[in-house]
């Protein structure tokens, strides 16, 4: 089965690599997507076809978490899913059961591999050492679960949350990540919200709405920056907008520009892993039921936020930003403990030099 | 008797102190490069941090060579002239290893007055972006101690015999060999990841070289 979807990737990849990427007209594009989309149902309908000769795998189920194993991974199958299984539940509540279609087949190195029991289940492959225990695996299927639970999401919720929920906690570097984007990010909202203005805050992470979020999120001497920055992304180049804007500083022709970029292709200041943290942040503060309520919920994204934290925007972002700084990391790891260890270190080396006997 | 033994290791060792001293002015400089483009400044702080951490590995690199070719040096002229110019003064030996060590450790000092100058200078050439800061005087401290340990820790190797020496480098030559056997033989047990953990994780010896060097932060 891994042969044959690795060589359906493979083949898929080489078209997409040897496919022209310049000067194509829509109706080319159009006919090229096409083209593919018909390439890759041939290549999975092959990768079925070579599914059908593998040896059926057992079943090891708990909640809606399902695994395919070969029998010889049956044990770690059955002690790793319930712990997955709760580490789902903890996270996404009633929503974990949107895990249901997916069957998770595990394989290790030198383990006849085995074929996933639905013909139409969605289907992800985890390679396991042959030394891993249940407190290895279980973090790896929960992810993949809330991978497939996270697709779930509305358009909207996934357009400003480019980031999987995960049901393990997040390492304080992830929160050192977002620190280092307050203290550097160039944009002018980021700098206030590193300064201390919660507002400003929130409309660095996205949460403020107005007609157009050019105007919520980034500040009049943003434009340049952003067209500067952006204008290969968004297409920008050809505009004799931007080359006034970029060439002469113009604030006018930078909107001018800037006015020409679909509202949904404009993201807030600071990045995923911001937005991921404060969703992660709201999600421990609204404690049971906040993903529902985060997932089910309909407008602006901070009300949402709002439902499933339990606490106003401000207080959410104030603690998101009060722990981004927690773990601000440290440029020079030397603590005074570990200055005096030095010296200790180098003082008791040079007596073991003084007490040698060369000459004795 | 300091000052003619600090003179007489200076000429054995000037050269090396010298090269030292450069490598160490040098290595902040190059670090902050990035900083000179004012596209890259403005626009790419992460690269800025990036390069800053990449240039940062080589610290302790020099440090560790710094100490090692120190100490070598103290010792070798000794060893060649098998200890007769030693053996014509009226000291015990422990105090000319004292000697020998404290004059090492002033002339160390030359190749951390390098790395101060370097830092020094390579921050007051650049201007840093808004949310930056440089740590010339943290990070110069930091090398001062981890050259210290090392020049200590291959000062009491290089003062012993040969023998001493060809011991402790078979014991962990012994230690790895051991390793890879245990490993060939399809067991799990690790020790020499617990024995580099020791040295190199709080309160070991070499814990100072370990961690972050950033001449410029957040």
């Amino acid at each position: 089965m891994c042969e044959a979807r690795a060589a359906a990737v493979l083949a898929l990849a080489g078209l997409l690599a040897a496919a022209p990427v310049a000067g194509q007209a829509a109706s080319d594009y159009g006919a090229h997507v096409a083209r593919l989309h018909g390439e890759q149902q041939r290549l999975l309908a092959i990768a079925r076809e070579a599914d059908r000769y593998l040896p059926a795998g057992d079943t090891v189920r708990a909640g809606a978490l399902t695994l395919i194993v070969p029998p010889a991974l049956g044990a770690l199958a059955r002690s790793s899913a319930p712990l997955a299984w709760q580490l789902l539940e903890a996270k996404f509540g009633s929503k974990a059961r949107l895990v249901a279609p997916l069957e998770i087949i595990l394989q290790q190195r030198g383990v006849p591999a085995v074929s996933p029991r639905a013909p139409n289940a969605v289907v992800r492959a985890v390679t396991v050492p042959p030394e891993a225990t249940s407190d290895v695996v279980a973090p790896i299927l929960a992810r993949i679960g809330a991978a497939a639970i996270n697709t779930s999401q509305d358009s909207a919720l996934q357009r400003w949350l480019p980031w999987t929920i995960d049901p393990r906690p997040q390492p304080p570097e992830r929160y050192g990540e977002v620190y280092v984007e307050l203290a550097t990010a160039p944009w002018t909202a980021v700098r206030s919200c590193y300064a201390g203005d919660i507002a400003a805050c929130g409309r660095a992470l996205g949460l403020t709405v107005g007609a157009n979020p050019l105007d919520s999120w980034y500040g009049i001497e943003d434009r340049r920056r952003l067209v500067d920055r952006a204008s290969a992304t968004w297409g920008l180049r050809r505009l004799p907008e931007t080359r006034a804007c970029l060439q002469q500083g113009d604030a006018a022709e930078c909107d001018a520009a800037l006015r020409t970029v679909p509202a949904e292709f404009v993201s807030p200041p600071l990045g995923g892993v911001a937005r991921g943290l404060l969703t992660d942040v709201a999600l421990e503060l609204g404690g049971h039921g906040a993903y529902e309520r985060l997932a089910d919920g309909r407008g602006p994204i901070a009300a949402r936020l709002v439902d499933a934290a339990g606490v106003p925007t401000d207080s959410l972002v104030r603690v998101w930003r009060a722990r981004a700084f927690a773990d601000a990391p440290r440029p020079i790891t030397l603590r005074r403990a570990g200055a005096w260890a030095a010296m200790v270190w180098a003082v008791t080396f040079a007596c073991l030099g003084l007490r040698s006997t060369r000459w004795r | 008797m300091f000052r003619q033994m600090l003179y007489t290791q200076w000429k054995w060792s000037r050269l090396l102190i010298v090269a030292g001293a450069l490598a160490g002015f040098s290595i902040p400089l190059l670090s902050v490069r990035p900083l000179g483009d004012p596209t890259v400044a403005g626009y790419a702080i992460g690269m800025v941090l990036s390069t800053v951490g990449a240039y940062g590995l080589l610290y302790p690199l020099l440090a560790g060579g710094a100490g090692l070719m120190l100490a070598l040096a103290t010792w070798g002229p000794d060893h060649a002239g098998r200890h007769v110019y030693a053996l014509t003064l009226p000291l015990p030996r422990w105090h000319y290893a004292l000697l020998r060590f404290g004059a090492g450790a002033v002339l160390l000092s030359g190749v951390v007055a390098g790395v101060l100058l370097g830092t020094l200078v390579a921050v007051a050439s650049v201007e840093l972006p808004p949310g930056l800061r440089a740590y010339p005087f943290a990070l110069t401290l930091r090398f001062a101690l981890a050259a210290f340990v090392a020049y200590g820790a291959f000062f009491a190797v290089t003062a012993g015999t040969n023998r001493t020496a060809g011991f402790i480098l078979a014991a962990i030559a012994g230690l790895v060999l051991a390793q890879v056997m245990v490993s060939a033989a399809g067991s799990d047990v690790g020790f020499l990841v617990h024995v580099v953990a020791r040295l190199f994780l709080w309160p070991g010896p070499l814990e100072i070289f370990t961690g972050r060097w950033m001449l410029i932060d957040v």
